[in-house]
């Protein structure tokens, strides 16, 4: 029997699920996640199957989305939930292989191939396992791909969702993958694939049997794309390390757009706790500041700063923060700023002072 | 307003007060120098606001009268005159002054009728102690060095100086490490008084040694006006409270070693050639008795290893500091030999030079993490 050692896990309507598992009481009505209209987030950014069957989608206006299903519960974005429950989800994949890729929040790689033995060749039970474990354990469901390659998988872990769990064996990749539309291969936007059109690519088996001197002016991408149509890109399920992390940043667009002078350290604040948070959590040690900020007329302006010390105090962020704006005052009303920490190491040693807060 | 003056004196003048001048300041007055001429000759005089500087220079005063000028162009051009003499006249109502040199003469447009802010005078009741010629420049260059750069610690900006019975004390830290230096004051019969003055005025307050003349120093309510014949310097004193510095200096050891300070200097730099290509200046000391080893390595860069042959006693150990801070304390020692101390792996350390007592370093090692 062919192995199918990988597994793509997708969380199906992750956001919304999240509140259905905190409050079964949702479950049944239709649901989304969106922003406040009054701060200028008033998109969908998930909605439930309840709510689907109304046609609301992803990125649509919350206006829109009412006047669909009078009834829909908006739920305001709550980060925090999202973020326990990815990592709740994380610690189930390690206990079914210590070959976990996360590629999103709400998504990862799975290579089974350390534990084939342990299903008897079966990553099918493999996977149902897992579904049933996420679903007895964080009441949320996931939707699978399994096939040979993480390409292969990811490719289809979409195809039956809700809940769903598609097995794509090297021998159907013609029958079953090569008809699609060449956009639904992953990696392909939308203007690539206008390009590919012109050429008259346009199903994934199109791209296929094109030849790779067809695809020069795609650069590597055209190769990269046309191995995934072919099935054939067997990159490696590689679990992040910690140091890989090249950056942290946070950012916020704001209620209304605020004057150079309006922009005190209050507006920072919470930008400069998060990063805080954030940078103790990875326990990487940067020095260099970046301070981003979009003007009204949607410019997005970074600047940055390198200082010889670990950046890790409310107070040197405050102090090099005020060292970018000194330098290059902004000048045009801001609609979102932001913070990140770069150039991230993992600390070898650490430098001992004498008081804790001085 | 009318005076003639030393060309030379004038120059080495504006060259002590010249310091003081912000680049950029929100009082465009700031950025000049005040010229002050009256029965008892010349007043040469600038602020930053925080401190202000005075020099007298002697001069025949022929009309008195005050004027603020550029300092950065009045300073350039006495700097760059020909002749001996400079003869400056000032005409109160366009505000010029008027420089003659020999045959030549050059007019500079100043302040107006604006002067320097008035600073607080010095009155009775004040405690005062006089520092021989040259301590406040040995002070300088045993301490300074320790102070904290960073904005977000004002205080560590400063020198802490604590006056009691018989003995000043300067201590400076950055939090990591902390140098400590005295003289003995052995007239001073006064109350005890504590204060940070900024590093930087302990800096400019010893070019004032310069003179050779011994430097009174007077202490009150927030203010310290550091004061030889000719120039005086007064500037406020920080605010805030200064660490209880005290118990961070150990009162043990466990090791003493005792090393040729120019060996153990070239020893570090060439180890910190390798250190300062990773981001924390790593060199490891490892201590066995007679014998002092150091090494250092950058990933992709490379290492260093360098033994010396030491005098030493105690327990042996490896401990690990960031080299820029021994380099640092070595760089004030002008003894031929130093003395250094562990109290332990994760404990302060000290240094010091063999020969002079009278000031030492507290360096906190690294810590390592992986």
């Amino acid at each position: 029997m062919e192995l199918l050692p990988i597994i793509h896990a997708d969380a199906d309507a992750f956001f919304a699920a999240c509140h259905m598992a905190e409050d079964s009481s949702l479950r049944s009505r239709p649901i989304a996640v969106a922003g406040d209209p009054g701060t200028r987030h008033g998109i969908i950014l998930a909605a439930n199957y309840p709510a689907r069957s109304y046609g609301i989608r992803t990125t649509m206006r919350v206006g829109e989305a009412r006047h669909r299903c009078p009834g829909l519960i908006t739920i305001a974005p709550q980060r925090e939930l999202y973020t326990a429950y990815s990592r709740r989800l994380r610690e189930i994949f390690d206990q079914w292989t210590p070959l976990v890729e996360p590629l999103s929040i709400d998504e990862a790689w799975l290579d089974l191939t350390p534990q084939m033995d342990r299903w008897h060749g079966d990553s099918v039970k493999a996977g149902q396992a897992l579904q049933a474990s996420i679903l007895s354990h964080l009441g949320i469901t996931v939707s699978l791909g399994i096939s040979i390659n993480k390409m292969l998988a990811k490719q289809v872990s979409d195809w039956n969702k809700p809940g769903g769990l598609t097995i794509l064996p090297k021998d159907d990749i013609s029958q079953r993958l090569w008809p699609r539309p060449i956009i639904e291969l992953f990696g392909c936007g939308p203007s690539t694939a206008r390009r590919l059109a012109s050429w008259n690519i346009e199903t994934i088996g199109d791209l296929a049997k094109t030849p790779i001197s067809a695809l020069t002016s795609l650069g590597i991408q055209g190769e990269r794309l046309k191995t995934r149509a072919q099935g054939t890109d067997y990159s490696p399920v590689v679990p992040p390390r910690i140091t890989d992390r090249q950056s942290i940043s946070v950012e916020r667009t704001l209620p209304y757009n605020l004057a150079p002078d309006a922009l005190t350290d209050q507006s920072w604040q919470p930008l400069i706790t998060e990063l805080l948070i954030r940078r103790t959590s990875t326990g990487l040690d940067g020095r260099t500041l970046v301070a981003k900020y979009r003007t009204s007329d949607f410019t997005t302006h970074t600047r940055q700063i390198t200082t010889s010390q670990s950046i890790h105090t409310a107070a040197q962020i405050l102090t090099l923060l005020h060292q970018i704006l000194a330098r290059t005052p902004i000048t045009q009303p801001v609609r979102l700023i932001g913070l990140g920490l770069t150039d991230l190491r993992l600390p070898t040693t650490e430098q001992m002072t004498f008081w804790q807060n001085v | 307003m009318q005076f003639t003056v030393d060309q030379n004196q004038l120059a080495q003048a504006l060259s002590m007060v010249i310091r003081l001048v912000q680049q950029q300041n929100t009082m465009a007055v700031l950025g000049g120098v005040q010229l002050t001429a009256s029965d008892s000759g010349l007043d040469v005089q600038t602020t930053d606001l925080f401190s202000v500087m005075t020099v007298k220079v002697r001069a025949h005063v022929i009309e008195p009268g005050t004027i603020v000028l550029p300092a950065a162009t009045f300073n350039d051009l006495i700097h760059r005159l020909p002749t001996a003499t400079v003869d400056v006249q000032v005409d109160p109502h366009s505000g010029k002054a008027v420089l003659k040199y020999g045959r030549n003469r050059a007019t500079i447009h100043g302040f107006g009728n604006d002067q320097l802010p008035e600073f607080p005078t010095f009155g009775e009741g004040v405690v005062s102690v006089t520092l021989p010629a040259g301590t406040l420049t040995s002070f300088a260059r045993q301490i300074i060095f320790a102070c904290s750069k960073e904005e977000s610690r004002p205080i560590l900006k400063g020198i802490h100086i604590e006056l009691g019975s018989g003995k000043v004390v300067l201590v400076s830290t950055d939090g990591s490490r902390l140098s400590h230096a005295w003289a003995a004051l052995p007239d001073y019969r006064g109350p005890e008084m504590r204060l940070v003055l900024p590093a930087k005025i302990l800096a400019e307050a010893s070019r004032l040694d310069s003179s050779g003349q011994p430097i009174v120093v007077t202490f009150r309510d927030g203010f310290v006006q550091f004061a030889t014949q000719d120039t005086m310097l007064t500037s406020r004193v920080l605010d805030g409270d200064y660490p209880d510095y005290q118990r961070v200096i150990p009162q043990d050891y466990q090791v003493q070693i005792r090393v040729p300070t120019a060996d153990l200097r070239g020893s570090v730099e060439r180890a910190h050639l390798i250190a300062s290509k990773d981001r924390s200046n790593a060199v490891k000391f490892n201590h066995q008795i007679g014998l002092l080893q150091m090494t250092a390595s950058a990933a992709e860069v490379g290492q260093a290893q360098e033994i010396l042959e030491c005098d030493s006693q105690g327990s042996e150990m490896e401990i690990m500091f960031n080299s820029t801070f021994i380099i640092d304390a070595l760089k004030s020692f002008s003894g031929e030999e130093v003395m250094i101390e562990f109290s332990g792996v994760q404990s302060p350390a000290r240094i010091r030079d063999a020969a002079n007592s009278q000031y030492f370093h507290i360096l906190l090692p690294l810590r390592q993490l992986v």
